[in-house]
């Protein structure tokens, strides 16, 4: 049944880069069941217009005629502590030495190319939960967030795991925009042409709607902040 | 061949001798590797266990090693194919194409790879494991603990706070000038310059404390879970080393796991011996289509030119 909620993960490690859209989540997830092309290969050169998009269990709205999905934007809970973490990696020249062919050995640039030793920064956040507001139907969304087990970048090495999915209803949908003080505050991404009657963004620009990272969605958009 | 789903292998290491996996350096001193931990109402730093040094370590190495000496391919790799096996590869060249079929080649002939992922030459294959950071069995850590252990129960007495876990190392490097015998082994031993004799010293995890980590394997087959499993006990029968100076002893650790999720889908547990068992057959079975597959993947410049 189609209602408003809350959606809040709990997370058991510090989260490392952003939280994700929760649309592209979902999107991501049920792709992934329905064995769709896009969920695994899915490339920037492969037109918008031949993405086929899994039907994901968010009501739609038409906001100044633009199709938007009722989610917003990922919201953090109080960030504990911020830092910065590096992510090494280096071809390991004195183990591989007698392992390579002879005519392979050779002297090696490590400071740029293909084998460069590197140390990655990465900005890594202490936040104990994030929330999304969502319009849609709990049951779907929840059979599809549960098989989720990390959030964030760098998930490989133990970072965004999440320890429990929960669930409040909501009487009204904060989902697209709140009213505050008989203003409307955004609360999702949309493009910028959209929002012409709402406060509390930035103008940027970016991807509008799912695929966030497709280029073809790249617009003058409008960013809660 | 049949999907288990998701399995998560919970492991309890011992440090053997003192964990020295470190951040930094302060003058000569070395700072030992640290995490922010919220507990009590205050932010603490608290001793962790990197996710990519143990990925590393634990499967990746092990695993691979393991595969250049079962195939008899040691000495005859070229830097690329090492590069990938050994650190993940990295992308050479662009392409708008994703070779589909070199990709399932890779999945057949090599579990630990479809476990890992890792880069070709011109694309990404991701892999199916997550690994978690090592724990320090601490106070600070024990409701963290206790979420990732998921229906294991962490014994209800408090643990200790994570200084006391915390102790320093110091050692002396020698001056070859200095030795006894200097003055018979080098010739015009001059007592004017400057000596390179260095003492260096840095923090430590002391032997006996316990890290908690874990890996999760997310939809895979159980020639995977062989994979992982198999690599798990090579790292551990070679010391279970993490961390610098393992030259002089320090980073021994001694695993113990548990394994949730091993059922297939009809509800028959597998078991872990089966399932190593299964893997080796595996690798022997595939030896000469992995090594094709690699060169196939991996061509040196003369192959190419054929």
């Amino acid at each position: 049944m189609i209602k408003n909620w809350k959606i809040t993960v709990k997370l058991a490690s510090p989260l490392c880069g952003d939280a994700p859209q929760i649309d592209s989540l979902l999107e991501y997830e049920l792709a992934l069941r329905m064995g769709m092309k896009h969920s695994r290969k899915l490339t920037r050169n492969i037109p918008l217009s031949k993405i086929e998009r899994p039907p994901i269990p968010l009501a739609r709205r038409t906001i100044n005629g633009h199709n938007v999905y009722c989610c917003s934007n990922p919201i953090l809970g109080e960030t504990k502590a911020e830092w910065s973490d590096h992510q090494a990696k280096r071809f390991d020249t004195g183990l591989m030495a007698n392992i390579l062919h002879p005519t392979q050995r050779k002297k090696l640039l490590t400071s740029s190319g293909p084998y460069k030793a590197r140390f990655v920064p990465l900005r890594i956040r202490l936040v104990q939960k994030i929330s999304w507001f969502v319009r849609g139907d709990r049951k779907e969304i929840n059979k599809l967030l549960k098989k989720i087990i990390t959030l964030g970048h760098a998930r490989n090495i133990g970072y965004g795991v999440i320890s429990s999915w929960e669930y409040e209803e909501m009487e009204e949908d904060y989902s697209i925009f709140a009213m505050h003080q008989g203003k409307k505050i955004l609360m999702k991404t949309m493009e910028f042409e959209a929002v012409k009657n709402y406060y509390g963004f930035r103008h940027s620009y970016g991807g509008a709607f799912p695929p966030y990272w497709h280029p073809e969605t790249f617009k003058e958009i409008a960013i809660p902040c | 061949m049949k999907q288990i789903g998701t399995v998560k292998i919970h492991m309890l290491s011992e440090a053997l001798s003192p964990i020295t996996h470190m951040m930094g350096v302060s003058g000569n001193e070395s700072i030992i590797n640290r995490e922010k931990v919220f507990h009590d109402g205050k932010v603490k730093d608290i001793p962790v266990l990197s996710g990519n040094a143990l990925r590393h370590k634990m499967i990746r190495e092990s695993g691979s090693m393991y595969l250049v000496d079962q195939l008899d391919m040691r000495g005859k790799l070229s830097i690329d194919q090492a590069n990938y096996m050994f650190t993940g590869g990295s992308l050479s060249e662009s392409s708008t194409n994703d070779n589909i079929p070199l990709i399932a080649d890779m999945q057949r002939f090599s579990p630990l790879f479809r476990l890992l992922g890792g880069s070709l030459k011109n694309q990404v294959v991701g892999g199916s494991l997550f690994v978690s950071r090592g724990l320090l069995c601490c106070e600070e850590n024990q409701d963290t603990i206790q979420k990732q252990i998921g229906d294991y129960k962490v014994p209800e007495k408090k643990l200790f706070p994570a200084q006391h876990f915390i102790d320093k190392y110091q050692y002396t490097r020698g001056e070859a000038g200095r030795m006894k015998d200097a003055p018979e082994m080098i010739k015009n031993i001059d007592d004017q310059v400057k000596t390179n004799l260095m003492i260096y010293n840095g923090e430590s995890v002391i032997s006996g404390s316990l890290f908690y980590h874990n890996l999760t394997l997310y939809n895979v087959s159980p020639l995977e879970v062989g994979a992982a499993l198999h690599s798990l006990e090579l790292w551990q029968n070679t010391g279970g080393i993490i961390g610098g100076s393992a030259r002089i002893g320090h980073g021994k650790l001694k695993t113990n796991y548990w394994i949730d999720g091993l059922m297939d889908w009809f509800g028959s547990e597998k078991d872990p011996g089966e399932l190593v068992k299964d893997y080796i057959s595996h690798v022997s079975r595939n030896a000469d289509n992995f090594k094709s597959w690699l060169k196939k993947a991996f061509p040196t410049k003369e192959e190419l030119l054929i």
